[in-house]
């Protein structure tokens, strides 16, 4: 084909032109380490990268909730093994109080540990974080959780904060709650359930001995809408050798018990002392079951063991309430405690994951954004030495000329 | 002997015509649109050489395969270089929209870890800052780019019509020329007009026509004529109607009698590079941006207003959105007349990326209108459904007036001020995506307003004896209307602390009282029973059982309470559940999740609204736009690299026949160069006979 001159320089200059422009894109690919250079030299790979970008920058921001999920965690977790190690402590003492050779002055001197451990658990209920935050104290953590008010009829230590529990994301799909509220941890325990003699023609006095039983009794019959229904009737028979026992509220017949005037008997773990004749009554009715956390607990037993004119039936009373409240108030921290611990597993293998998913996802970006500088720089001496024989050819093509042998 | 002198002095003047085009093509190697030239002779009856003729070498097949293929080049070359400068945005880390999002959305789960942490909920202020500004750099950048487009458009059309004009005057003169002298040929003339095509054809595809009489016609590619053979000649012009931004080519003739509208991306050349680079890349990108910045923003306020500040009030806007004014056609019956539309709050899982065109049916009494709206793409066609028809939405009786908002389709809705003025036929286009990156503001400044916490709280009374947990405590709306009448989409928060708004018909549901597992009762704050659930299979949603109960209230406000929860365990009798407002729940985090939450949420309609329901992430959205990108600069660069490619073999060809070898006119020259010494020599052995026969003679 017939060349003109002009075509001769410009598809030389056109090689020269293009073989510098690549040149220059490995060169930059070479420096930046990058692939990718524009979304165009890979749409799809683009769009993945700045997927996969989004995702590992969330999973940073996960880490950081993980450590802040953590801290509050153990702190709670430490909150709370203290808690526990101060009610055992009181449990102890209250044991100890219940032996029968206790002296007022004995008793005195129980009652001012008992308020220093009462004092020590309200503190730790009332726990402030770094923040100033108080921790049990749910959504309200401004105000304290607890309070202790002193002419408050009934209880003294309430808890005035309210149900609410933080989440905390560790995963886009895992919340994790970082605390708990007082309310689950402290407040909704049950105290000893209990039932008192509130009417009858019969002279009568009763105790719960069998507070296991009665537990049972009062779960299955207790009503919370229907007052009345709580209320039980034991009539002695005409033999004057049976009371039976009816509800009053809905008249059924709950059961009977053999009777000997004067001698205690047990109906559903109450011991019963009722003196009367064939037909007269004992009525007794069901507590409200109450609730009252550990601080109110030792705040009852504290008045106990200070009152020096307590009667021994009261005492001995206080005792079992407290007993039994400690023990279902260390078992609702200790609930609280699993739980903590559940969710600190939790927080730890979420973590773990968001670590894995981390590296998957690093090395998934560099293989689509990052440069194969193997690749990349033997495509660079290629394209090099393209470029010097374009160059070189450019001069040895272009300096042929017929005119300069004329 | 005569003879021989005739002979010699034709020989020597022919030689020297060949020598004189040789020494032409030399001269003219670098002169652009230059086509070389060949001197012909024919041999005289008694033996000279006769008329010499001077002709361009041309193949004519070769050049309009040129002419083609430089259109086609021009294109390419001029949407992949265009593509280029946007995709190399986007490949900046710095500019990427979604590294902003994804800082704005991590500050505000730090905030929502710590909800009572006010350096936290600062960050989150400043992270919206930077992540409005980034919305609005990248839209700024856009909107020059548009500008740049324009302009060029301007002087590349200036330029088209300059060559029009020039090829129109060239023809003339060829016409004469030729018509003057037959044997020669008018090459310069000719040149400069073949030059004037060329560039012609680079900025618009035309088709031309040899008229036999040495002019050109020419055509555009679509049918209409440029240049016509009476001589005159038809010129490109800019019309913006509605949008003076987005200007519409039409041909018209030189009285402008006729207008012509033209279809843009026919128009190929560079021409119909920038125009195709406009409505493809430009306007959908712009309007894509926009849709994602509007769709966050809004879903971002309309979440965080269901939610409590650290102040213990109701949740605010975080951004102010931009209201957006309709763009008037020209032949509406008044200049003046406007619409104007904002996005409907919590209109962000409908917004889409079209622009609507807002017919007046009808202007009915009161007054009212009945009003057609279409879905528009950038390009200006209608947005077709899944089964291809166009989407439109007519509505009755709309309601006129300064203020007076109608909600349409795709999540915006519509004022119209100028009550009964409109007029059948008027027409206005809305652009609620276009320009949005970069006017959305961020409105909230203190950053207690930010509302991390929930407004409603549940308590479970600390005598309940089942074993129940609240879970799922939700809240859906918290309109207030204090006043009557009150709207229908009011609910139970008052705006002061309270969840006692009973909007005139009862008290507001504030506690819950079962009476058996599965039966319960709705009371107010005193006690009173709004209604009661009997029978109830599960615990999910009480307020929503409730609001199918008999005897529920509040039956004109579906939206009433705008708080709901779920109890999971089994209730017994008795048990209690207390609603309040959240008062004093600083440290609630609840709404903060829900705020935090958006990031990954699937909220947005993923294109123009042509009827895909499928929703998408925010980011998603944004990475289908660099995808998008990336594709388009990628196919462009390959077709653009094809176009040179086919350029230059199409040139090659062309300049194998006319351009100029040096070579080869060196080599002509020797050979003209020894016909002239022959020639002279031929002149001399006349003379010398000549002189042999006079000195015989003497």
């Amino acid at each position: 084909m017939r060349i003109s001159t002009n075509q001769l320089y410009d598809r030389s200059l056109q090689n020269i032109l293009d073989n510098q422009g690549t040149l220059s894109d490995i060169q930059q690919q070479l420096s930046t380490g990058k692939r990718i250079l524009r979304p165009s030299d890979d749409p799809v790979g683009a769009a993945q990268v700045v997927r996969i970008t989004e995702e590992l920058e969330q999973i940073e921001q996960f880490k950081k909730n993980n450590i802040l999920l953590e801290n509050s965690l153990s702190q709670e977790e430490a909150v709370l093994q203290n808690v526990t190690d101060a009610a055992l402590r009181a449990r102890q003492l209250t044991v100890q109080a219940g032996n029968g050779i206790n002296g007022v002055e004995d008793r005195r001197a129980l009652g001012i540990e008992i308020g220093q451990i009462r004092d020590e658990i309200f503190d730790l209920m009332n726990f402030r974080d770094a923040n100033g935050e108080y921790i049990f104290a749910g959504y309200q953590s401004d105000s304290p959780a607890f309070v202790f008010n002193a002419t408050a009829p009934g209880n003294r230590y309430t808890f005035q904060g309210d149900d609410g529990q933080n989440q905390i994301q560790v995963s886009a799909t895992v919340t994790v709650p970082s605390g708990d509220s007082g309310k689950t941890v402290f407040e909704d325990v049950l105290a000893r359930l209990d039932a008192e003699i509130t009417g009858g023609t019969a002279t009568a006095s009763s105790r719960i001995t069998q507070q296991n039983a009665f537990d049972t009794f009062h779960e299955a019959n207790y009503d919370a809408v229907t007052p009345a229904n709580n209320v039980f009737r034991g009539t002695i028979n005409g033999a004057g050798n049976q009371i039976d026992f009816t509800n009053v509220g809905t008249g059924a017949a709950i059961g009977s018990v053999a009777y000997t005037p004067g001698e205690d008997f047990t109906f559903q773990g109450i011991e019963f002392n009722v003196t009367g004749t064939p037909g007269q009554t004992v009525d007794f009715t069901l507590q409200q079951p109450e609730k009252k956390n550990l601080a109110q607990t030792l705040d009852d037993l504290f008045t106990a063991l200070n009152d020096p004119n307590i009667s021994d039936s009261d005492y001995a009373k206080a005792v079992d309430s407290a007993l039994i409240g400690l023990d279902n108030g260390l078992t609702a921290v200790a609930n609280a405690n699993s739980a903590v611990g559940g969710r600190l597993n939790v927080a730890e293998s979420v973590l773990k994951s968001n670590l894995d998913l981390e590296i998957a996802n690093k090395a998934a970006r560099s293989d689509i954004e990052e440069v194969d500088y193997a690749v990349a720089a033997s495509e660079l001496s290629r394209q090099d030495t393209a470029l010097q024989a374009a160059q070189a050819t450019f001069s040895r093509v272009t300096q042929l000329s017929l005119f300069d042998f004329l | 002997m005569i003879d021989l002198f005739t002979v010699a002095s034709s020989g020597l003047n022919a030689s020297s015509q060949l020598l004189n085009t040789a020494g032409k093509n030399v001269a003219n190697v670098n002169t652009p649109g230059y086509v070389r030239e060949r001197t012909y002779h024919v041999t005289q009856e008694l033996g000279g050489v006769g008329r010499a003729t001077t002709e361009r070498v041309i193949d004519t097949f070769a050049q309009d395969q040129h002419r083609r293929d430089v259109s086609v080049l021009g294109l390419s070359e001029t949407f992949a270089s265009k593509t280029n400068q946007v995709d190399n945005i986007f490949a900046n880390e710095a500019n990427s929209l979604s590294g902003a999002m994804s800082r704005f959305f991590g500050a505000l789960q730090t905030a929502t870890d710590e909800p009572t942490n006010i350096a936290a909920r600062q960050l989150v202020l400043g992270q919206s800052e930077s992540m409005i500004g980034q919305f609005a750099t990248m839209e700024k950048f856009l909107d020059s780019k548009q500008q740049e487009t324009n302009d060029e458009i301007t002087s590349t059309i200036n330029r088209a019509n300059e060559l029009i004009q020039n090829i129109a005057t060239l023809n003339n003169q060829i016409r004469t020329t030729q018509f003057a002298n037959q044997n020669t040929e008018p090459g310069a003339l000719k040149n400069q007009l073949d030059q004037s095509v060329l560039e012609l054809a680079e900025l618009t595809a035309i088709h031309t026509r040899d008229n036999g009489d040495g002019t050109t016609l020419i055509n555009l590619n679509s049918g209409q004529s440029l240049v016509l053979e009476d001589g005159s000649f038809n010129l490109f012009e800019l019309t913006g109607d509605p949008d003076i931004e987005r200007r519409e080519l039409t041909l018209s003739t030189p009285d402008e009698s006729i207008t012509i509208p033209l279809s843009e991306p026919n128009v190929g050349g560079r021409i119909g590079g920038l125009f195709k680079f406009r409505d493809e890349v430009l306007e959908s990108t712009r309007r894509e941006i926009g849709q994602i910045a509007l769709s966050m923003t809004d879903a971002l306020n309309s979440q965080n207003r269901l939610g409590m500040d650290l102040d213990g009030q109701l949740g605010t806007n975080i951004f102010q959105l931009p209201n957006f004014q309709s763009l008037n056609y020209a032949d509406n019956s008044s200049a003046t007349l406007l619409v104007n539309g904002r996005v409907t709050e919590g209109g962000h899982s409908e917004l889409t990326s079209a622009d609507y065109q807002v017919t007046i049916d009808a202007v009915n009494a009161g007054p009212t209108l009945d009003i057609t709206v279409a879905f528009l793409n950038p390009d200006g066609s209608p947005v077709l459904d899944t089964s291809g028809n166009p989407v439109t939405q007519t509505l009755a009786g709309v309601a006129t007036g300064a203020g007076t908002f109608t909600p349409v389709n795709g999540g915006i809705e519509l004022e119209f001020p100028n009550g009964g003025a409109y007029a059948v036929g008027d027409q206005f286009l809305m652009q609620p995506t276009k320009k949005a990156a970069a006017q959305i503001e961020v409105s909230m400044t203190r950053p207690e307003d930010l509302a991390l916490a929930s407004p409603f709280r549940v308590e479970s009374d600390i005598n309940n004896l089942g074993g129940t947990t609240v879970t799922n405590t939700v809240v859906t709306n918290t309109n207030v209307d204090t006043a009557a009448p009150f709207a229908a989409d009011s609910s139970a928060f008052n705006g002061a602390g309270g969840i006692d708004n009973g909007l005139g018909v009862a008290n507001a549901p504030a506690r819950i009282v079962f009476t058996s597992s599965d039966t319960f009762e709705v009371q107010d704050s005193a006690g009173a029973v709004l209604t009661t659930v009997a029978g109830a299979t599960d615990l999910e949603n009480l307020m929503a059982q409730a609001q199918g109960a008999p005897g529920w209230p509040f039956g004109a406000f579906p939206d009433y309470p705008g708080y709901d929860f779920s109890i999971q365990g089994v209730p017994q009798a008795g048990d209690t559940f207390n609603l309040s407002f959240n008062t004093n729940g600083t440290d609630d985090n609840r709404n903060g999740l829900l705020l935090s939450d958006l990031q990954n949420a699937d909220t947005m309609v993923r294109d123009n609204g042509s009827g895909s329901s499928n929703l998408i992430s925010f980011q998603e959205a944004y990475s289908t736009i660099v995808s998008d990108i990336g594709e388009t600069a990628s196919t462009a660069k390959v077709s653009r690299d094809a176009a040179q490619a086919i350029e230059q073999q199409s040139r090659d060809l062309f300049e194998s026949t006319s351009g100029v070898n040096l070579d080869e006119e060196a080599a002509n020259l020797i050979r003209f160069q020894q016909a002239y010494s022959a020639s002279a020599r031929v002149l001399s052995t006349a003379q010398s006979l000549f002189e042999t026969i006079l000195s015989s003679v003497r």
